[in-house]
């Protein structure tokens, strides 16, 4: 395990708002996903870009250890899909120990991946991209049973987690897409810290554009604002969130 | 902020007050020359002659009095004197006392009446010289005296009764309230001004006024509130004068305050009137007064905190100081513990012992990639070593030059400053010559393009041999003209602020030892120093292109900071770097400056998280640090409607200023540093 490389996009630091305190982002790079408006399009493909060693990952993130313990922060594994290289994230993480680590994911992978993944985060952000099981796959390119399966594996984890809904205008902002995922995420909830509404931001696209990519016609041209139908509707579910 | 005081800033915002201003038609020097006056009567009769010109007019709604309705001041010598002058001797900028700080406490301790006393008694004792020196302050104190009486009829004339009983106050006996106080140090502060002095500093203000409002909390005479207004009204003052106090540019004026720190025994003196100085600032959103927040490895983060809603309001500052770095570096220098613990800043970031000396501390600057130039042109060097040996010639060449420069250096007197310092009264003459310290400060410009470059020459020309040394100042003589891809190599080479830190290092080891050794022509020593002042401008101007990538012309960062235009990892990586020297040797001052992007306050608790940043600042040994909040979509809208954006703060050098009235090219420099604005 020590010896897996990872391939690591950017270590990128003193980011404010991906969990408590100040924190090191790492962004994983490779995603089995294809999400339509993923906003880190370039992270998508693994390259032949510098690979890391767990240790070296480490030594350089732990130059700011001080600042990163003192501020009640951490280190945020983020992608790309953390679960494409759990082996190198569960070393790294070992590496960090006992550095706070937050994880973003989709929940994409193995159970034994989410189990490893479950095994090291002491904060999972965990996305519900959309949850009909057809729309899905159309949107995304992949089926979300795993997902769904994994994240009730994580609430019965007992782990401290943050549910993440990305809101794409005309795709999966109406309120009946929304009211399945509510009902979903009430459910034997357990350590569920908040409920996060994130909107579309258009910064994907001259990403895409940027790339030679075409850009998906469904896509808004536009940063996206939360419908207030559905803010009420996620207030109402979610007393304590602020959307 | 209370109604009176949000009615009070709109109408000195609105430069209300200007319609009492007028310009004198001064012709002093003419007559001074006639008389052949000595320098001391000059810079008295002229102080006297103003104050003597000023007429009460009072701010309605404001408790607190004194204000410019005089706007220039006269000329204390004719241009032919001047020129016959400067034959003889070097000055420091205009000549008069700058960048210092007297000691308020003292004057106030004693108050007007006795601190007259005490100078007359003084005066009959002495004789020659030192009784013409003292009769000389006395005439400016006595024309202070009768302004302030004329204040005191004004104001019971015009029912300003609340102002009438302070400045009754204030004009019979010591300060005993802290808005006497307050009110006291104003009539000061002004009167140094009117005597020609600038860049007046207002010291540690939270130590100096503290007794003052504990004595009126403790006497139930005020409340906390009502110290708060008071207190914002006192900041008020600050703007009421400050467009006639411009330096090199609007808002350049020099009107800055310490807080925090430490006492002469090193114990915390942070009290609840430091904490207030920060929120009446942040409340006022004004640029004046300055604020810098002494800190070290104890400060909780939860101070820095209300620092950080400073720097969240857009202000430029509070800048910090770190005394852990400061102190013992000072002390290397030869002040006294008790002395260093006791250091302020001076207009921008040069450290200063307030009241016992006014030391050149701005004296000049060494433009640092200048001298790899210079060294480039004339080395023979085969190894990098020889090349830093090369340049620390250079670089003592140049240090010894400047000293040569100012061996003929002259400050005019200031008989009022002087006697505001104890070691001027205790001399019966000018503070210059006679406080207690004597050391200049010098500004290494150009840190970050001079490290730079020397990671260039190390790495291109030594270690790769890509290029030879003469084949390279060719290319940097003709600006990269037809050698674009040289540049571009050495654009991507190691920079310091992205994980390179060798050269900063060893050139900040260069710089100290530079000076080492040398004494000025006043017995003191020379203190370098990592600041720029507007030189990051001007000595960039005409120099061409440098071994780093930069091209002819191009400006360098302010201060201490990364060259612009360079690809950076982010705000650790920054501190990391630029900490990484030695520091205690090239403390004059100069401080680290980061540019963050406003949107770091929409993260949760986002002052706290900045608080850990200024920690990690202080944990890791820098001298000075300077953060700054900018959004570039701003600055480029307010360039294209400034009246949109009348009092839009930026932070240009050592000081905030309004942006619209920058001069271009200092507008073009911040919107450049905000490219690099993090995250």
């Amino acid at each position: 395990m020590k010896n897996c490389r990872g391939m690591i996009a950017e270590f990128r630091e003193f980011c404010l708002h991906d969990g408590p305190g100040v924190r090191t982002t790492v962004f994983f790079r490779g995603c089995p996903m294809r999400c339509l408006w993923c906003h880190n399009p370039e992270l998508q493909q693994t390259g032949s870009e510098k690979s890391y060693l767990p240790c070296e990952a480490a030594g350089l993130i732990r130059r700011d250890e001080e600042i990163l313990r003192s501020s009640g922060g951490g280190v945020t594994f983020s992608g790309g899909e953390v679960l494409a290289q759990i082996d190198f994230a569960a070393a790294l993480a070992h590496e960090l120990s006992p550095l706070h680590i937050a994880v973003e994911t989709s929940g994409y992978g193995s159970k034994d991946d989410y189990r490893k993944l479950l095994g090291f985060a002491d904060l999972i952000y965990q996305d519900i991209k959309i949850m009909d099981e057809k729309l899905h796959r159309r949107f995304t390119g992949c089926g979300n049973d795993i997902i769904l399966e994994n994240i009730r594996l994580l609430k019965a984890s007992g782990k401290p987690y943050i549910i993440r809904l990305p809101l794409i205008p005309g795709i999966n902002d109406a309120p009946e897409y929304l009211s399945p995922a509510i009902s979903f995420i009430r459910e034997n909830p357990g350590n569920l810290l908040d409920v996060q509404l994130l909107p579309f931001h258009a910064g994907a696209i001259s990403k895409m554009r940027k790339m030679g990519r075409p850009v998906p016609p469904e896509l808004p041209e536009n940063d996206g604002i939360i419908p207030e139908e559905v803010r009420q509707m996620f207030h109402r579910a979610f007393p304590g969130s602020n959307f | 902020m209370t109604e009176r005081i949000e009615k009070l800033r709109a109408l000195i915002l609105s430069n209300w007050h200007h319609r009492f201003r007028r310009q004198a038609d001064w012709q002093l020097d003419r007559q001074f020359a006639a008389e052949n006056l000595p320098p001391v009567r000059r810079s008295a009769a002229a102080g006297a002659a103003v104050l003597n010109e000023e007429q009460p007019v009072f701010i309605p709604g404001a408790q607190f009095a004194f204000m410019r309705t005089v706007k220039n001041l006269p000329d204390l010598y004719t241009p032919e004197e001047w020129e016959n002058m400067r034959k003889k001797y070097t000055f420091s900028e205009k000549g008069v006392p700058f960048n210092f700080t007297v000691d308020y406490q003292s004057v106030l301790a004693a108050g007007l009446p006795q601190f007259r006393e005490e100078i007359f008694t003084r005066r009959n004792r002495e004789s020659g010289e030192k009784r013409e020196f003292l009769d000389a302050a006395l005439l400016e104190i006595d024309a202070l005296l009768r302004l302030l009486d004329r204040y005191i009829a004004a104001a019971g004339k015009e029912q300003f009764l609340q102002t009438e009983a302070l400045l009754k106050a204030v004009r019979s006996r010591a300060p005993e309230t802290f808005a006497e106080a307050l009110q006291l140090f104003r009539i000061i502060h002004y009167a140094l001004w009117c005597e020609g002095g600038y860049h007046l500093g207002a010291g540690r203000i939270d130590q100096l006024f503290y007794p003052y409002l504990k004595q009126d909390l403790d006497n139930g005479r005020i409340t906390l509130p009502e110290a708060l207004e008071t207190l914002e009204e006192f900041f008020l003052t600050f703007n009421i004068d400050s467009d006639l106090y411009c330096g090199v540019q609007q808002g350049d004026n020099g009107q800055s305050v310490m807080i925090g720190g430490c006492d002469p025994d090193g114990n915390d003196a942070w009290n609840y009137l430091s904490e207030m100085i920060l929120r009446a600032s942040c409340e006022l959103k004004l640029i004046d007064p300055k604020i810098n927040f002494r800190v070290n490895r104890s400060t909780p983060l939860s101070r820095l905190a209300l620092g950080s809603e400073l720097t969240r309001a857009g202000l430029g500052f509070p800048q910090y100081s770190n005394d852990d770095v400061v102190i013992p570096a000072l002390v290397k220098w030869g002040y006294s513990p008790a002395d260093a613990r006791n250091y302020s800043c001076a207009a921008c970031w040069e450290f200063i012992i307030p009241a016992l000396a006014h030391e050149l501390v701005n004296l000049d600057a060494v433009s640092l990639p200048e001298a790899i130039l210079s060294t480039m042109r004339r080395t023979r060097a085969e190894n990098f070593g020889d090349f830093c040996r090369d340049l620390q010639e250079v670089l003592r060449e140049k240090a010894v030059g400047l000293l040569e420069y100012y061996r003929n250096i002259r400050t005019l007197p200031s008989p009022l400053a002087s006697v505001c310092c104890p070691p001027g009264l205790a001399a019966a003459g000018n503070i210059t010559e006679n406080g207690k310290y004597h050391n200049w400060g010098i500004h290494g410009t150009g840190f970050a393009v001079a490290a730079d470059s020397l990671t260039a020459i190390r790495m291109a020309v030594f270690e790769m041999k890509k290029i030879t040394m003469p084949e390279l100042l060719e290319i940097l003589e003709k600006n990269f003209s037809g050698n674009e891809q040289l540049k571009t190599f050495l654009r991507q080479l190691p920079k310091a602020g992205s994980g390179h830190t060798a050269e900063l290092e060893k050139l900040s080891g260069m710089w100290e030892k530079a000076w080492d050794g040398l004494k000025n022509s006043q017995g003191g020593i020379v203190r370098p120093g990592t600041g720029s002042a507007m030189y990051y401008i001007w000595h960039s101007r005409e120099l061409p292109a440098t071994p780093d990538g930069r091209e002819a012309g191009d400006a360098f960062p302010a201060n201490f900071s990364p060259s612009l235009d360079r690809p950076l990892s982010g705000p650790l990586s920054i501190i990391r770097d630029f900490t990484a020297p030695d520091l205690t040797g090239v403390c004059n001052g100069g401080p680290l400056t980061i540019e963050l992007h406003d949107s770091v306050f929409s993260a949760e608790n986002a002052g706290m998280k900045l608080a850990a940043l200024i920690a990690d600042f202080i944990r890791r040994g820098g001298h000075q640090l300077q953060l700054n909040t900018i959004n570039r979509e701003t600055l480029l809208d307010a360039q294209k409607h400034p009246e949109k954006y009348p009092n839009l703060i930026v932070r240009v050098w050592g000081w905030s200023g309004r942006f619209v009235e920058l001069d271009e090219v200092y507008q073009q420099h911040i919107i450049r540093r905000s490219q690099l604005s993090l995250p």
